[in-house]
């Protein structure tokens, strides 16, 4: 529970680990802190104590995958197929008998981590994962797990995981934006909310980018001069432009917002070249590309992995628009396909960032808004082709996993029943993973606040507690 | 029938005869106990007799010559005069069941719902389109009226609990709605009586009573004026908020506001002409080691504009401003004219362009913007085509006459006329000679020599995508100012306002609203030589009447045309003779309705070798073509189409940014243009 400090210390303390107030909203007043030039909310700051993950890659296989279909293995449905099991749990629509998983698991590694075909890449790189199974929501409809995972609230405005990051920590690279989403062909179920800033300041909103494209001026506005003013132009254009804006200084020394205005402008023009550099993979050797494979979800992963190079803070990669997993029938078929598209790329980007020295500091999640009932969907005319062959959603117990950024590698935590339909040991809630990410990211996620409305708001609200035990 | 429907199969043909024995002597007296009275009383002698004639043994039999009775009457005219009619009785007997079922009060009438409840699903599909497209008429009709929501008491307020912890399942006391217990001078703290209580909740809120709601928004006000308010938290009035700075002034405002009518205007008025407002923004050293933060108020605090404002002061320097009062919505992230004050926000999706200039969420209340200089900004300024529009007409407006001044002499008149335009003064004296040393002939020169090498590194594209018409034996072709990434059309609107559907995409399009507003490929001759056009016209629509296709060679007028409705048409033109240059139009207009006018129309042009020339060999070919100065000899209307380019490329030399443009843009951009001082 968050404890209520006196306003004068609260502030006291803001200002000691560098996100005070006086960043936001009081440019053109001659604080000290604008004194310094500071408006630029994306300027890096230092978290409360020191982390082990300095970016953020979440892959969001939204839709909902299933857990005893990927990294859940659960002998007991073989046995249990199509008869009943003994738990009634209530899930969106109705299902019926147990359902074995169409997949193959095998143990990988040292740690000897059971994974499913479907996400043999993964396997290869298991003793860096730290497998979640425990995990749980509140209920199985997408809309407000999806808000629940990316918000930490259902009901209400809340900012995104990635603006409150942003927001603590700022970018390492102004060139760039520091908090990205993306997600080839369109939105996920929820659009932009996903990544909303809520109440907090504009420029923490995700950056939405359509992976489908490649050409750099799709991927970020206004990144190329609509009239093709080559860059010489362009340079000499802003040389005149600071002459005109010197001019305008010299009688109103001192005021950094027209300082730092300046500055933004040569900030741009950096960023035309910088930001063209991040997204295009063309410039990655052969042998890279290669492992990473020749599809959209390896595009963008890949992209992911420049941009965190580049010092971008938090990068969430959706499947696909709508609800790609989403698979109320044809699982078999429907979950091979997708992971076909994607498993290869996830497991190229651990080790990628591995010999890089790069996993260490960043934190890899990967997981959907919730997972999948362990039993049959019931056909119902309309919903799933009427076939008996798909699973439901399900919020009692999934499995989410990370890897570095300071979480122990070849790690199971907490388990589902035996049937893998409800988290029973160790459970872990969508608070208690914020509250863990906040932590390896530096911030106590009941000091990581921001005023609104009179009263000091945080990711977690009144819950959340942070899982030490998955903490290297 | 109900009674006939009643009877038991195996006696169905006796009883039926013995009803009907009945129904013709009713009115004289026999009704048996068990047949209600006024069974037959209206029934028609009509269908009396068909029954009788035909004899049916069952009742399906008996139901179709009742229907077919019905349909009978239905479609047979009225008959006015019935006097004269030897079959009078019989007569009226119909009408009235005619009356009957035009009416539509009969069991098998269904009313509107009923009938959609019984669509098939194919039909539920075309319902559910027809109903939407009447609901797009209705949002986006430029006659539309405007609309507002409201809300509507439910009948049984949620009586209010406390919910411990803010636990829904944890209830504690129930709480009657009042208003709030800090400000209960307003109304000693009185449960609300009248229904949910709104009005009185309102009343409350602005009660003269009520201090607060007036502290606030004239604190607001001030904020909005200076940046910040005399309350420095602005929707913090209460024990953990900041003390206001100057709290005789802000009751003083705050009563003034009560009596002035809670007038906004009055109120800014009053702070506007205060010396406060009218201090300068100078910076004091003493004054600043003193008070930094500004709190006593000894300077009027430099503002940046936000978006709105810079965005409507671009478009004023560019004269480009439609200052329209009223009306619909615009999207001021595109390429809208109107003030920003119109613009059309979607709450679940913020525009990037808006949230990377501090437009808070619109989901969430927020009481101040931030203010933040990110890059983004800087780039929508330095590369957008919005933003370069209004220099390039800037730069235009600018121009001024030629002779009989010296070039010097015109330039400095050009450069004033600039900052007039954008700054509202005169350039200094080095700012002039920035600007003259910028546009010098030199710096004119050498972006003309680029020009060139441009135009002849790149030879202008073959195609090129605008609207227009052949009307009255000539064309009229404006090229199209917007690429949405499939599409060239009016702006990212679609159906725009007033050009509706207009737009051209890589298979075809859709016509605009009337003949001279219709969708054009023009194709440009990069060679002297005969070419030959293969394609197809569809309109695949079965509504509508179809649309037409016209080709017409800018030197030879209209060459021929073809009409296609719900089908394909070929368009074939074995031999032209066209001059490099020159153009071919492909123009697709409506018929005479307009709606369901989208097509498709794929047309290739291909060079045909010279008939003179004897050519053997692929290699002879290629010489020749190499000859002819260029290589391509094929074209394809949909592997052809553009879309590299956020601006068209066939205006390259008007699109490309002159020096005098960039200096207009570089004016935009100054700190000068986007603070107040």
């Amino acid at each position: 529970m968050g404890s209520f400090q006196p306003p004068s210390t609260r502030r006291e303390f803001l200002k000691r680990s560098g996100i005070g107030m006086g960043t936001f909203g009081l440019a053109g007043v001659m604080s000290d802190e604008t004194r310094a030039g500071n408006t630029n909310p994306m300027s890096p700051k230092q978290p409360q104590f020191p982390g082990k993950a300095k970016a953020v890659i979440h892959f969001f296989l939204n839709g909902g995958p299933s857990q005893v279909d990927t990294f859940d293995p659960k002998p007991k449905l073989k046995e249990f197929h199509g008869k009943s099991i003994p738990l009634d749990l209530r899930t969106e629509r109705e299902t019926g008998a147990a359902y074995q998983s169409p997949f193959e698991f095998k143990r990988y590694g040292q740690s000897g981590i059971e994974v499913s075909e479907l996400f043999s890449h993964v396997g290869e790189n298991i003793d860096d994962v730290c497998v979640v199974r425990s995990m749980h929501a509140n209920v199985p409809n997408h809309e407000p797990s999806l808000m629940l995972m990316n918000c930490g609230q259902s009901q209400f405005v809340r900012p995104a995981v990635g603006s409150w990051i942003t927001y603590g920590l700022g970018s390492e690279n102004q060139n760039l934006p520091g908090f990205i989403a993306m997600c080839p062909s369109g939105y996920p179920i929820k659009g932009a909310e996903n990544w909303q800033s809520g109440f907090l300041p504009g420029a923490y909103q995700g950056t939405y980018i359509d992976s489908r494209h490649q050409e750099i001026e799709k991927l970020i506005a206004n990144i190329k001069n609509a009239s093709g003013l080559g860059r010489g132009e362009q340079r000499r254009q802003l040389d005149l432009l600071n002459s005109i804006n010197q001019q305008h200084l010299e009688s109103r020394q001192g005021d950094a917002a027209l300082e730092s205005r300046v500055q933004s402008f040569e900030l741009a023009y950096r960023m035309q070249m910088e930001a063209t550099d991040a997204f295009d993979i063309n410039r990655e050797p052969k042998h890279i590309r290669e492992m990473y494979g020749d599809s959209v979800q390896a595009r963008q992963i890949l992209i992911a992995r420049r941009l965190i190079e580049r010092g971008v803070r938090y990068v969430q990669l959706w499947h696909g628009a709508g609800q790609p997993w989403d698979s109320h029938d044809k699982i078999a078929e429907n979950h091979r396909r997708l992971a076909g598209e994607c498993s290869q790329a996830m497991g190229a980007l651990l080790k990628d960032l591995k010999q890089r020295s790069l996993l260490d500091e960043t934190l890899v999640i990967w997981g959907g808004e919730f997972g999948r009932t362990p039993t049959v969907e019931l056909p119902k005319p309309g919903a799933n082709a009427g076939t008996n062959s798909g699973r439901d959603h399900n919020h009692h117990g999934f499995t989410m996993w990370l890897a570095g950024g300071g979480v122990k590698g070849g790690h199971v935590h907490g388990a589902t029943d035996e049937f893998g339909f409800q988290a029973v040991e160790n459970r872990v809630h969508v608070h208690d993973l914020h509250a863990t990410m906040l932590h390896l990211l530096g911030f106590d996620h009941e000091q990581l606040t921001y005023r609104y409305a009179g009263r000091d708001f945080r990711l977690t609200d009144v819950h959340g507690k942070v899982v030490h035990d998955i903490i290297a | 029938m109900r009674y006939l429907g009643a009877v038991p199969k195996d006696e169905f043909a006796s009883k039926l005869q013995s009803l009907l024995g009945l129904a013709e002597t009713e009115n004289s007296e026999a009704a048996t106990k068990d047949t209600p009275k006024d069974l037959f009383s209206q029934l028609s002698p009509t269908l009396i007799n068909q029954l009788a004639d035909a004899k049916p043994t069952t009742f399906p039999d008996a139901s179709k010559i009742l229907g077919t009775y019905l349909e009978t009457v239905l479609n047979q005219p009225a008959k006015a005069d019935q006097d004269e009619d030897p079959n009078a009785n019989a007569s009226a007997a119909d009408n009235s069941i005619r009356q009957l079922l035009l009416s539509g009060r009969t069991p098998a009438t269904l009313d509107t719902q009923q009938a959609i409840a019984h669509l098939d699903q194919g039909e539920r599909n075309r319902y559910n389109q027809l109903n939407n497209e009447v609901n797009g008429v209705a949002i986006t009709h430029p006659g539309a009226p405007p609309r507002a929501m409201i809300l509507q008491d439910r009948a049984q307020p949620v009586e209010p609990v406390i919910f411990k912890r803010g636990v829904p399942g944890n209830r504690g006391d129930r709480v009657p709605r009042r208003f709030l217990q800090v400000l209960e001078m307003v109304d000693q703290g009185q449960p609300f009586k009248n229904g949910s209580g709104r009005l009185e909740l309102a009343k409350a809120i602005a009660s003269p009573k009520n201090p607060l709601t007036a502290r606030v928004l004239v604190n607001r006000i001030w904020q909005h004026q200076f940046g910040e308010g005399l309350v420095r938290s602005p929707s913090d009035f209460g024990i953990r908020g900041e003390r206001p700075t100057h709290p005789e002034l802000l009751d003083y405002l705050a009563k003034r506001f009560i009596d002035g009518g809670w007038s906004i205007k009055k109120l800014q008025k009053e702070i506007m002409l205060s010396k406060t407002w009218q201090q300068s923004s100078r910076m004091r050293s003493d004054a600043f080691e003193a008070d930094p933060e500004n709190r006593l108020l000894w300077h009027m605090p430099r503002r940046r504009l936000e978006f709105e404002p810079l965005r409507d002061r671009l478009l004023v320097a560019a004269n480009q401003l439609d200052e329209k009062i009223g009306g619909r919505s615009v999207k001021i992230h595109e390429e809208a004219k109107r003030r920003a004050i119109y613009a059309y926000i979607d709450r679940e999706d913020l525009p990037g362009l808006l949230a990377n200039f501090d437009l808070p969420s619109p989901d969430a209340s927020r009481a101040q913007r931030s203010e933040t200089t990110v890059p983004q900004q800087a780039l929508y300024l330095m590369n957008s085509p919005f933003v370069l529009q209004q220099a390039k007409k800037l730069s235009a407006d600018s121009l001024t006459g030629s002779a009989p001044f010296p070039e010097k002499e015109i330039n400095t008149q050009r450069v004033r006329k600039m900052y007039h335009q954008a700054l509202s003064r005169d350039p200094q004296p080095d700012e002039l000679a920035m600007a003259l040393q910028f546009t010098d002939s030199a710096n004119v020169n050498a972006f003309r020599d680029k020009l060139k090498q441009q135009a002849a590194d790149n030879p202008p594209p073959a195609w090129t995508y605008g609207y227009g018409g052949w009307v009255d034996g000539s064309v009229s072709f404006e090229t199209f100012p917007f690429y949405n990434g499939n599409s060239w059309q009016f702006s990212g609107e679609l159906p725009h306002p007033q050009y509706q559907y207009l737009h051209l995409t890589a298979a075809g399009g859709h016509t605009g609203s009337a003949k001279n507003l219709s969708p054009i490929r023009r194709w440009t001759a990069p060679a002297n030589g005969t070419y030959r056009i293969n394609g197809k016209l569809n309109h695949p629509a079965e509504q509508g009447d179809g649309v037409t296709a016209l080709l017409v060679q800018s030197d030879k007028g209209l060459l021929e045309q073809w009409t296609a409705h719900h089908k394909e048409t070929p368009t074939v033109v074995q031999e032209i003779q066209i001059q490099k240059g020159q153009h071919l139009y492909l123009i697709v207009h409506l018929n005479e309705n307009t709606g369901w006018d989208s097509f498709h129309w794929s047309v290739s042009i291909e060079r045909l070798a010279q008939k003179l020339q004897t050519v053997n060999t692929e290699q002879q070919k290629l010489n020749a073509e190499q000859q002819a100065g260029f290589t391509p000899s094929h074209w394809d209307s949909a592997a052809d189409f553009s879309s590299n380019s956020s601006l068209q490329q066939s205006s390259q030399t008007e699109n490309i940014l002159d020096p005098w443009t960039q200096l207009a843009q570089a004016l935009l951009l100054s700190n000068e243009f986007a603070f107040v001082d």
